[in-house]
């Protein structure tokens, strides 16, 4: 038998994976991370079409290789462009966040959320113009389809999903007045919800099946089921703004306070997170800051001004008696140089 | 106890046996229906040589869920498991990983086929560039060179 397989090693390489059934080296790629799959296109045009192929991703869904991919839309004060960068961990375990090239600028003020393996795009200004437009974004591809337009032309658009369907809460374009409708992605039809409403909104979050939003001065809930939207006063002790959600906790960064503070719905109440006096105290000088989850965990960005810096921090929560909750600081890693901003960041399963 | 147990021979391509427990080929979904149909004490698998089948068998009779008393079920821990899966992968050759790939796929035995299908995307991940993945792999390009640099320059990015 030895000196078979010496023979056979004399005549071919030893180690040839095209050799093996195709649903095999699909599955040998699915269970590459997908970091290397720009790689791999490069290896031959096989490979190419492979990791491009909604088999591959079918598969990485079935063995359940999926990763989750914080994509962040950077706003660049240089070029005046909003473009997607992806937060990789190289082999080294060094993060950074590196442009993807393919996708082109977003519109400003537009409102982005992430469902299923896509980005959604609503609204906002496009080469100086308001624009209704949708995009759907395949993160898979990273093509971009163009999806029916919002109904009215509505500005300061914000987004969040309830049960796989989009809420999109904007300000009528003449009145002022807030709308909200929802859009099926299934169905790809827009219905209206509410309008004519008088509350302005600076801020949306989804807490278990309800909206939160703020504007400067109150806070408000709208549950879809009621179609209803109320105050909520112990929400609205705090001026929250660029909040973020962890296991359905309400989280924001206030930076003249030096503070994260976290607000439950379900036991409504308010609670300052402890352990971060040091971090904050650094983020505190930089010239912008935007908390968001990620992994189950928060993650701090901030802008060193004076260095065209934009640096993340990587913070765990953990529940001490008593109920205090307590932060650690994972890790703290200068990303990307550029004056740079950070717009939006969104988790996508891919 | 031990005498009740139900002992197969399993004889590989070139003649090789091995006796286990039927509880170890019922591992494989490709021995089990075999064994069911067909009750004899020996089975010759044609299409797997008694180095790879000696694998097989190791990896089967590591990973059977034992029937302990009281009926409870249990395997050894997840974690041991796992430490001895590490070690069953790293210490094999890419050719053997590939012989072992064909056996798990034509007996059946999906978490053998993961494994080695994740020691080759290892593999393939540990390589610094595509030119490191076609040495390794054995995989011709069929690029011509301005297809490659093209294809390069739009996925430039995410190279460290």
């Amino acid at each position: 038998m030895s000196s078979k397989a010496k023979k056979r090693s004399l005549e071919q390489p030893p180690c040839v994976l095209p050799s093996l059934p195709q649903d095999i080296i699909d599955d040998i790629v699915a269970h590459v991370p997908r970091w290397y799959y720009p790689k791999l296109s490069l290896v031959s045009k096989h490979f190419r079409s492979l990791v491009a192929s909604p088999e591959i991703y079918a598969r990485r869904s079935l063995l359940g290789c999926k990763e989750n991919c914080l994509y962040v839309l950077l706003h660049n004060e240089e070029t005046h462009k909003r473009r997607w960068y992806i937060l990789r961990k190289n082999s080294n375990g060094i993060r950074s966040l590196v442009l993807i090239p393919s996708l082109s600028a977003m519109p400003f003020f537009g409102s982005f959320v992430a469902l299923g393996s896509s980005i959604y795009v609503f609204g906002g200004i496009d080469s100086d113009n308001m624009t209704t437009k949708v995009l759907r974004i395949d993160c898979r591809s990273h093509m971009v389809q163009t999806l029916p337009s919002i109904p009215i032309r509505v500005v300061n658009t914000y987004a969040d999903i309830i049960d796989g369907k989009i809420y999109v809460i904007g300000r009528h374009f003449q009145d002022y007045t807030t709308v909200i409708f929802v859009f099926s992605t299934e169905t790809q039809v827009w219905q209206l919800c509410l309008e004519n409403l008088s509350h302005r909104c600076y801020c949306v979050v989804v807490m278990g099946d309800k909206i939160y939003m703020s504007d400067s001065h109150n806070s408000f809930v709208y549950d879809p089921k009621e179609n209803k939207l109320e105050r909520d006063e112990i929400l609205n002790i705090n001026n929250w703004q660029n909040a973020c959600v962890l296991d359905d906790v309400l989280h924001y960064y206030d930076c003249s306070e030096e503070k994260i503070s976290r607000y439950d719905p379900n036991r409504r109440c308010w609670r300052v997170v402890d352990g971060l006096e040091e971090l904050l105290a650094v983020t505190r000088c930089s010239e912008w800051s935007n908390i968001v989850t990620y992994n189950g965990k928060l993650l701090l960005f901030f802008g060193k001004g004076n260095t065209s810096e934009v640096w993340c921090a990587g913070i765990s929560l953990e529940r001490r008696q008593g109920g205090e909750i307590w932060g650690q600081v994972e890790w703290r890693e200068h990303l990307v140089t550029g004056r740079l901003l950070l717009d939006k960041s969104l988790a996508v399963m891919v | 106890m031990e005498n009740e147990k139900k002992m197969i021979t399993l004889k590989s391509s070139d003649d090789v046996t091995f006796e286990v427990e039927e509880a170890v080929v019922l591992e494989s979904q490709f021995l089990s229906h075999l064994v069911q149909d067909c009750p004899a004490p020996e089975h010759k698998i044609k299409e797997v040589t008694g180095k790879i089948l000696s694998k097989v068998v190791e990896y089967c009779e590591k990973h059977v869920v034992v029937v302990v008393d009281g009926g409870d079920s249990s395997s050894s821990s997840g974690d041991d498991l796992k430490k001895w899966d590490d070690k069953f992968i790293k210490e094999m050759d890419l050719s053997t990983v590939y012989d072992l790939i064909a056996a798990a796929n034509y007996l059946n035995i999906q978490a053998l086929l993961d494994l080695m299908c994740q020691r080759v995307a290892d593999v393939i991940t540990a390589c610094k560039d595509h030119k490191e993945i076609r040495e390794t792999l054995g995989i011709v390009s069929d690029y011509t060179a301005e297809e490659e640099a093209e294809v390069l320059k739009e996925n430039e990015w995410a190279f460290d």
